[in-house]
């Protein structure tokens, strides 16, 4: 009996598919290595067959089998990741997770909802507005990502300074393990019940278990909403000021603050570095970060509420620049774009600014940066770089120079080589060194609940 | 509502010519489109979803055309609805049907396309059963032997109308005072669709002769947009002044037909139409140029049977929990979505 077979017997011979299309639309995710791959003749690897369960039941069974036969199993929410989570490196089965959709419960007087995992951004805000909630996750890829996948990477959306991470944003969660058990967490706005093990499954990235619904916090729709603009003179001063507001307690959702060159092509003129804030919520804690943020740009040069009503506007555009650049029409034919996420504390951030974007400028002609999604102890940078190559050989020799050296120059400054993009394959062959002892752990998890070692083979380097 | 709102700030769209370019831009765009695109959604097949249709798109002008590439360009309705979110500028549609022309012409040719090629071939046109040109005079309708072959009007049912649809286009005609004719010819939309570029040339042809210069109105949306022709809804929409019609009552669910709503943008007239004949019209949330589509279009049904109804269930689903007898403005639709087409209606509706 083949795998498609012997699935088919288990979910419905309907819901297996092996035809090529169906296999190569599964073989790739946004990661922009691959496509640079296949320019090269080298096609991303395609699983066997595809599977579309449609109830936690049904991915219970599939993963049951896939264990005993000993066949890989990748799940595949909607395939917006960038760091190669998704694909099926060793073939095997791809666990298309879009037909577990929808709102499963909603408690408004917890401010809490249940989402199952296959839900994409917009069916989730579009499910919770009417009803005045908001997730306040609004990753670039909200379009095109779901709630599995959001907690699965540990994305970030925009606004997270304000609503938190993925990660932050789960009170409860059901997944399942590779031998077929169904893991249901109790919801509870905390628990000292032992250590918190479902984190595990965040940022797993499939390897441990298959997260299948998601019980979100969530928070009332915002009133208000006020949009402002910094000038500084170097992205030194602006990174004092970003402290000094999350130090205060205020938690605007957007504090993004652009380097020297970012700042040029946002504004269109050279000199200082822009520093773009958002709140929003409640009125009067609207207006409170609003002072905080007056108070701790002092010394900056105010703009106005234009840069922070265009970033507004237009901040789901980097999206589409980046393949505009790999299609070959802002640079040659041969030209390659990227974006890459660090994060640091404050007294290291400016080390590792510099540090990575000398390393990253020995192979890429641009490289520029912002830095967002703050903490009270440091931020996050977000790298973006293009070149243009001879070749697509060469374009991809250069590729993987920029990300060896944006990993390797990170992690030598004191910084952690990921912040919401996820390990996938990108990332892999740095993650044992940074999480040290703690990726030895990571191994002992998954050779005691994957033992066939059957779930998400080739990522975190596992 | 903290949606993204993404549409506002379209890029330049770049040279229509460098399909290939186009289409790659598709390959790592952040997939807006895929949410959008009802095969995806109804049959839950990635390979469906558009950013995957422009991806098979580039693997066949590159590597060549095979059957199964020609297969996954033909998942697309031509409902255009990937292409609100989509900064590039992507038309779908568009690419979608030169890639199956550019497949058909490399050999990959479809199933339906092969078994539409066979009849035309036999028949000359793509219907089991050719209609007859005939006339509708102020007396009603009958064959051109019976009334005028000369009228300055040609109505075209469309390949996909039933017979009932051209019966109530000609009574309205009728009803209105003004001459009609049909003409046994017809428009190659179905064989444009399925790739058949050489037998929707010479279709468009005979139409072309068969007309001569007269004003076309057409009842099916897909053919309206073929020949840049008026529609039969927005004809009749400026006729309701001087046409009587005895109330339906009640209430209607309208189903907005994408190529009539979205791709030709006529969404007013039927609604005119429809208040003419005094009914209350419910509307599913998406309706008008967001309307979502009921997997009828472009020939979609005629490649993949289990795929257009499975569109057709999702969109029947929404349409049911209106509560009310579905109405709409295209033949195609109306058959997947078991609806009234709306000049059917109102040529019921028309007082006596």
């Amino acid at each position: 009996m083949s795998v498609a077979e012997a699935l088919g017997s288990l979910i419905g011979a309907d819901r297996v598919r092996a035809d090529e299309a169906e296999r190569r639309a599964h073989a790739r995710d946004c990661w922009p290595r691959l496509a640079l791959a296949e320019r090269c003749g080298v096609p991303a690897p395609a699983p066997d067959v595809v599977v579309r369960p449609l109830s936690t039941a049904e991915v219970a069974a599939v993963l049951r089998w896939a264990s005993s036969a000993g066949v890989p199993v990748t799940p595949y929410g909607a395939g917006s990741g960038v760091v190669g989570g998704a694909v099926s490196v060793d073939g095997g089965v791809s666990l298309d997770l879009s037909g577990l959709t929808g709102l499963v419960s909603l408690d408004e007087e917890s401010g809490v909802a249940a989402f199952l995992a296959g839900t994409l951004g917009p069916d989730v805000e579009g499910a919770l507005n009417p009803l005045g909630w908001t997730v306040g996750h609004f990753p670039s890829s909200i379009m095109c990502s779901t709630v599995g996948g959001w907690v699965s990477a540990r994305g970030a959306g925009q606004l997270s300074t304000r609503y938190g991470k993925a990660e932050d944003l789960v009170v409860s969660l059901e997944a399942v393990l590779p031998d077929g058990t169904v893991w249901r967490t109790l919801p509870a706005p905390r628990t000292a019940a032992g250590p918190d093990v479902w984190r595990l499954l965040a940022g797993a990235e499939g390897t441990l278990g298959v997260v299948t619904e998601v019980t979100l916090r969530l928070s009332p729709l915002p009133v208000r909403r006020v949009f402002g603009g910094w000038l500084f003179d170097s992205i030194r001063d602006g990174l004092v000021s970003l402290r000094e507001v999350m130090r205060t307690g205020a938690r605007p959702a957007v504090l993004r603050l652009y380097d020297e060159l970012d700042t040029t092509l946002v504004l269109g003129r050279e000199g200082g570095s822009l520093l773009v804030t958002v709140c929003e919520g409640d009125p009067d804690v609207v207006a409170a970060e609003e002072a905080v943020i007056r108070r701790a740009c002092a010394a900056a040069r105010d703009l106005g509420p234009e840069p922070g009503e265009h970033w507004w506007a237009h901040r789901y555009d980097v999206s589409f620049n980046l393949p505009r650049v790999l299609s070959g029409q802002l640079l040659g034919p041969n030209g390659v774009a990227d974006t890459i996420e660090v994060a640091a504390l404050w007294s290291r951030l400016p080390h590792v600014y510099d540090a990575m974007k000398a390393a990253m400028s020995e192979h890429a002609t641009v490289v520029f940066a912002h830095v967002s999604h703050c903490y009270p102890e440091g931020a996050s940078i977000y790298w973006s770089f293009a070149f243009d190559a001879a070749s697509p050989e060469e374009a991809l020799a250069r590729y993987d120079a920029v990300w060896a050296a944006a990993m390797t120059s990170c992690r030598d400054a004191g910084g952690t080589i990921g912040h919401h993009h996820g390990v996938g394959q990108a990332r892999a062959p740095w993650l044992a060194e940074e999480m040290g002892a703690g990726h030895a752990i990571l191994r002992a998890v998954k050779a005691a609940v994957d033992p066939a070692g059957v779930l998400n083979p080739g990522k975190l380097g596992l | 509502m903290t949606l993204p709102t993404i549409t506002q700030n379209a890029a330049p769209r770049p040279p229509h010519d460098d399909r290939l370019a186009q289409a790659g831009l598709c390959s790592l765009c952040p997939k807006l489109c895929r949410p959008t695109c009802p095969v995806q959604n109804g049959t839950g097949r990635e390979s469906a979803a558009p950013w995957r249709i422009s991806d098979a798109v580039v693997r066949g002008v590159a590597d060549g055309w095979t059957l199964p590439l020609a297969e996954q360009v033909a998942q697309c309705t031509g409902c255009g609805a990937c292409g609100e979110p989509c900064l590039p500028g992507t038309n779908l549609p568009e690419e979608s049907r030169a890639a199956r022309a550019a497949a058909a012409e490399a050999g990959a040719l479809l199933p339906a396309a092969e078994r539409l090629r066979e009849r035309i071939a036999a028949t000359g046109s793509p219907r089991r059963v050719r209609r007859p040109a005939r006339a509708g005079t102020r007396g009603g309708a009958g064959d051109l032997a019976r009334g005028s072959g000369r009228a300055a009007t040609v109505l075209l049912a469309g390949c996909p109308a039933p017979d009932e649809v051209e019966e109530a286009a000609l009574a309205l005609f009728a009803a209105a005072g003004e001459e009609v004719r049909t003409v046994d010819a017809c428009c190659g939309a179905v064989a444009e669709d399925l790739g058949l570029a050489p037998e929707a040339a010479a279709l468009r042809a005979g139409w072309d002769e068969a007309v001569g210069g007269a004003d076309v109105v057409v009842a099916s949306p897909s053919c309206a947009r073929r020949l840049g022709a008026h529609t039969a809804v927005e004809w009749l929409a400026e006729r309701l002044d001087r046409l009587a019609f005895e109330p339906v009552g009640g209430a209607v669910a309208w189903h907005a037909p994408c190529t009539l709503t979205r791709v030709l943008g006529v969404t007013e007239a039927p609604l005119r139409i429809l208040a003419a004949l005094g009914v209350e019209v419910r509307e599913p949330a998406a309706t008008g140029r967001r309307t979502r589509c009921s997997g009828a279009g472009a020939a979609y049904p005629l490649v993949d049977r289990e795929g257009a109804e499975a569109v057709a269930a999702v969109r029947r689903a929404e349409l049911a929990a209106l509560g009310a007898p579905v109405v709409t403005a295209c033949p195609s639709a109306a058959r997947a979505l078991d609806a009234t087409e709306l000049l059917v209606l109102a040529a019921g509706r028309l007082a006596r």
